[in-house]
């Protein structure tokens, strides 16, 4: 089970339109998971293994910078489907 | 709450004249104000994100959508949506020059879910920004929600 937060200034936005699109990236992968909205400042605290976020939200989540993951188009199934299936093969979550 | 729960006709306008990107937010907020869904402030709130933020608001080509905390003014989960007649540059490298905004406000986390996961769904085909962009009217650009729901 991989646990994973999108994360967006607020966490309410643009995260949540990212959390259907990753779940729905998962299910197509085959990959069971379970994922999060948070804000900035909620993701302190939390345990997960990716976060999964915008370009701009990489100075303020630089301390996770080995689990960040980086999406430009929220709505674009297949670009985040490819990315995080890029990212699983590097964490040796899939073959 | 289904997405045209949140997107109701009369806060949609087609072919809006702006100069900048902070009055196609105004604009958009406008239409929340007017309908009693979010108190004025709540429009500045939405400029103040992407100005400490930065452009991640743009989250597709062409797609804008400005947000607020509920707490900077929401009074019901709504989302208005402006086409624009000349488009406008967010600074968003990836996803400028924007065509069609988007503003939403939601009252919590929860309600407004199975709304937004209906637009994600309109909005994993690319056609779709371009087609409301050419809408003449709000009527038009909820037959296109439609027709992708």
């Amino acid at each position: 089970m991989i646990k994973i937060f999108t994360v967006c200034p607020q966490g309410l936005g643009s995260s949540l339109i990212a959390k259907i699109n990753v779940q729905k990236a998962l299910e197509k992968m085959g990959v069971e998971g379970e994922v999060e909205t948070a804000g900035v400042t909620s993701i302190t605290g939390q345990t997960f293994d990716l976060i999964v976020t915008v370009p701009e939200m990489e100075d303020s989540l630089e301390r996770y910078k080995s689990k960040l993951v980086f999406v430009t188009n929220f709505f674009k199934r297949d670009e985040i489907a490819d990315t995080l299936e890029k990212k699983f093969r590097e964490m040796g979550l899939i073959d | 709450m289904l997405l045209t729960d949140l997107l109701r006709p009369n806060l949609i306008a087609v072919n809006i004249h702006v100069k900048d990107w902070q009055e196609a937010v105004r604009e958009a907020g406008r239409l929340l104000v007017e309908d009693g869904a979010v108190e004025p402030r709540f429009v500045d709130a939405m400029i103040e994100v992407v100005k400490e933020f930065g452009p991640y608001i743009v989250l597709a080509p062409g797609f804008a959508m400005p947000h607020a905390k509920a707490e900077a003014g929401c009074i019901k989960s709504s989302l208005s949506l402006i086409t624009l007649a000349e488009p406008v540059e967010f600074g968003n490298p990836e996803n400028d020059p924007v065509y069609v905004v988007a503003a939403l406000t939601a009252a919590d986390h929860g309600s407004h879910i199975e709304a937004l996961s209906q637009l994600a769904d309109v909005l994993a085909n690319d056609s779709v920004v371009g087609e409301w962009a050419n809408a003449k009217s709000p009527e038009e650009i909820l037959q296109i929600v439609e027709s992708y729901s």
